[in-house]
This record gives structure tokens, sequence and C-alpha cells, in this order.
């Protein structure tokens, strides 16, 4: 779709021939110059919202857009998961459910193998994010603005971390 | 909504009209500027020439009114596609997934530049919700008739377009397995002009077969179509042991049905009672069932006659 117009060009058209003298056509351009400023500006928008509207927060679309933004050569902009926090869940016994043991280092666990449980603070640490933005260390000054452009796509209950890698 | 030409037109002259020292021009609203003005112009009216002036300007800026309305009709025909990331926009783009292709930019989305229905081998998906993650069930479907899990090859390439199609930061677990097996044995009762049972050898191969055509065996028919609807049309579905009772009973000469087995697994699980489930009903973990061969259908009915 065509939004920018030479009003000039249009102008002259609606002009008939018999009064098409340069002062005239100067005149009524001048007229226009005002509203070919707010149709430049105006066409202008419409890309940047086209363009913007083009990308959303799916992996593969989101991973475009940052890299076109940033670096758009080497496009070495991903995206990884988050890794999920392994959430161990306390029930009372009526509930049922499938018993949890915690073991001495002394003791041999049931399968033979490490199986160390971490206690994690209630505050945003490793694995607490649902996805990474990972972007080269050469980028690492664009953090803030990848982390902005990120937001403007991010679901509302996804929570994602700039990783300079 | 942009204005038309004539009540931008008729706007500037009604703005005209409150100054008073421009009172000697006299164009006034038209409710057709265009056609007057035609006339005009090619009389030696000197007011014209102002008229064409306020004219050529209310076409300007109508055209630019319009700009507003198509931009705003393409935005919300944008928005109204926009990807909604629901459970069912997730079985449609995965049903869409085709092997041996890579999404493309075409220059405003992500689509694949050559639509080879052949390629698309996501034939039956399911996706439930379980602590955040999406448990997505797939299986394709071999001959078109027998479900079956996606080669191991598929499955990596499924995943990566998953991957890639998915909203940022959702988890998911894509289960592709043999199907849940079932092991039945039922009683039926049959109506011995209709149905040929040679009770003398139970291993008659036209055993449960009709009398007026050898070729069709009902009750085997009926379960066999059962699993297929449960399989095809309610992928993921439940499994009620009624709802396999009715299907038998429902088969052409048979008058009453009698369920003395009905057992499901998963994987090289053990064998589960479903008659003894409360509500008879079986969840499937792969999505879709198949008669266990270790347990065929042939020696699975045992008919008796209703006498």
């Amino acid at each position: 779709m065509i939004f920018n117009v030479n009003f000039s060009n249009v102008i002259n058209n609606l002009i008939p021939g018999f009064l098409r003298k340069p002062k005239f056509q100067a005149i009524l351009n001048v007229f226009a110059s005002a509203l070919q400023y707010v149709n430049n500006e105006f066409y202008a928008e419409t890309q940047s919202v086209f363009y913007y509207l083009k990308f959303n927060a799916q992996v593969i679309y989101l991973t475009k857009y940052l890299n076109d933004q940033y670096d758009n050569v080497q496009r070495r902009i991903s995206i990884s998961d988050g890794s999920t926090p392994n959430v161990i869940y306390l029930y009372n016994e009526s509930e049922a459910a499938a018993p949890f043991y915690l073991y001495n280092e002394s003791e041999t666990l049931p399968n033979g193998t490490a199986n160390p449980v971490y206690f994690y603070n209630n505050v945003p640490s490793i694995g607490t994010y649902d996805y990474y933005v990972n972007i080269p260390l050469e980028l690492s000054t664009l953090a803030s603005q990848v982390k902005g452009a990120v937001n403007q796509f991010n679901p509302a209950n996804k929570t994602f971390y700039v990783n300079v890698i | 909504m942009a204005r038309t030409i004539a009540t931008i037109y008729n706007a500037m002259i009604t703005e005209k009209e409150t100054f008073s020292n421009l009172s000697n021009l006299s164009p006034t609203a038209q409710a057709n500027p265009a056609q007057s003005l035609l006339t005009d112009l090619t009389s030696t009216s000197k007011v014209a020439i102002w008229r064409l002036i306020f004219y050529v300007i209310a076409v300007a800026i109508w055209i630019h009114e319009s700009l507003w309305d198509i931009f705003l009709a393409n935005v919300q025909t944008i928005i109204s596609n926009a990807i909604p990331g629901t459970l069912q926009w997730y079985v449609a783009t995965i049903k869409a997934f085709q092997y041996g292709y890579a999404l493309t930019w075409n220059g405003s989305t992500f689509v694949y530049s050559t639509i080879d229905s052949t390629a698309i081998c996501v034939n039956q998906c399911a996706i439930t919700l379980s602590e955040g993650t999406l448990n997505i069930r797939v299986a394709t479907l071999a001959g078109g008739t027998i479900l079956q899990p996606l080669s191991v090859a598929q499955e990596t390439a499924l995943i990566e377009y998953i991957q890639n199609i998915k909203i940022a930061g959702t988890q998911f677990n894509v289960i592709n397995q043999a199907a849940d097996l079932l092991q039945i044995a039922y009683t039926v009762y049959y109506n011995p002009l209709i149905i040929y049972y040679n009770s003398s050898n139970g291993s008659d191969p036209l055993n449960g077969s009709l009398i007026s055509n050898p070729s069709v065996f009902p009750v085997n028919n009926a379960i066999l179509n059962y699993i297929q609807t449960l399989d095809q049309i309610f992928f993921n579905g439940n499994f009620q042991v009624s709802d396999l009772t009715d299907a038998i009973q429902a088969a052409e000469g048979i008058t009453n049905v009698v369920a003395t087995t009905v057992n499901a697994k998963s994987g090289s699980g053990a064998y589960q009672n479903i008659l003894s489930v409360t509500g008879q009903i079986y969840q499937t973990a792969a999505g879709y069932l198949a008669i266990d061969p270790a347990y065929p259908l042939s020696s699975a009915i045992t008919y008796i006659a209703n006498q």
C-alpha cells in the first residue's frame, strides 16, 4: 500500500489546463506544503508501524527482529530457554503425593547416582527466567536497549534475561 | 472515517465566512462543488479561481484523510491475524509442520516457501497444559488409517520447529510414543440367524462373520472402528469402556455384550484393569490406542448364541 503522496502532482493535475500558470501552481503548492510535511511524517510512521507489526514474541520472529536491529550483519543474537527450577512442593499426608526423600551425603542413593537437591532463595537466581536473550560481548553496551526491545513483545507472564556471552 | 471532498470544501467555506473581510468572495457551500466549479471555470467569473483553490486543497486533505482510513484498516487486519498463542493455535501450527522444509522470511512473515502436503507428518496433535509446560502429543498416520509415532528424525525436526515457532519462554515436551495397548475380552450374545459361529471349532476363521457376507466381522469391525474414531477424531480423548461396549452392542447380529477384560497400558508398563477404575475411564499416555497384537481380537471374543 502506497501511503506517500506527492501533493504537488495531485494539485497540478486538479488545475484545468488553461489555468496552469507557474505562479498559480506555485501558490497552491505552497498551500499544500504543510500537508506534504504531515504526509511525509505519516508515511514514515506507517512504515515503522507495519514493520513492528510483523513481529511478535515467537522465538523465530523475536530473534529476527533483534538481529535486524542490533546485529544485522553477523546475526549472533539468539534466544534460549530458561532452565526450569527444580521446585520441590511439600504435601500433607492426606494428599497422597509421592514421598520425596532427602539423603545425607554419606548415604548411597537408591539409583546409585549423585542427585543433590538444591535449595534456592526466593529471589531471582539461576533458573528463574523463562528464557534468555543471548547477545555477544561486543554488543554488551546495547544490553539495556535489547531489553527494551524484547519488552515490546514479551508476554506478560514471561521473564527473561539479556545474557552477554 | 475520512470526510467527503464536499464536506471538507464546505467546512472551508464556512470558515471563510467567519472573516468579514473575505465577504466579497462569494463561493457558498455547495452540494456538489466539483460540478458547479466546472461550470464556473468556463465562465469569466473571477470567483471561480478562489473556489478552485478551495477545492484543490479540499481534495488534498481528503486524500490524506483517506490514507488514515486505509492505514487503520491495514493495522486492524494485521492485529486480527496476530498470533494468539492459544493451545488451539499451537495445535494448528504444529499440524502445519513440513518435514524437510525450513521456514523462510518472505518480507513480512515466516512461511514455507513451498507448500508440500506430502511433507506434513503430524496428523494428530493434542496439547495439554501441566504446571506451565505444554505436553504436546503427536502421531502420524501410516497408510492413511493407522496412527503411529513420528520417526526419530521427524521428531528431532519437529522439536526444532516448535523451538522456533513457540512463544519465547514457553516450556514444552513432545510426547511421541507408540499407541497405548488395549487388551480386551468380551462375551457377546449373537443372533445365530445372522452371525456365523462354528461351536465345534472355536478357531474356525469364519467365526463371528456375517452368514450373508463371510468377509464381514461385525464385532471386530465395531471394535476397530471405535478405536479408529477415538484415535483420529478424539485424539487424546478418554477411552471409556461403556463406549466400546455400546459400539459392539450396535454391531449387526449382536444382542447382548458383557465386558470381561479391559486392560490398558502405556509403553512397557504393566496392564491396568480399566473395569476396576472408577468410571471405567482410561486416559491414554500416547494420545491413542491400539489392540495389543499379543491379544488379537480373534481370540478376544467369546460368542454365545442367543437362544
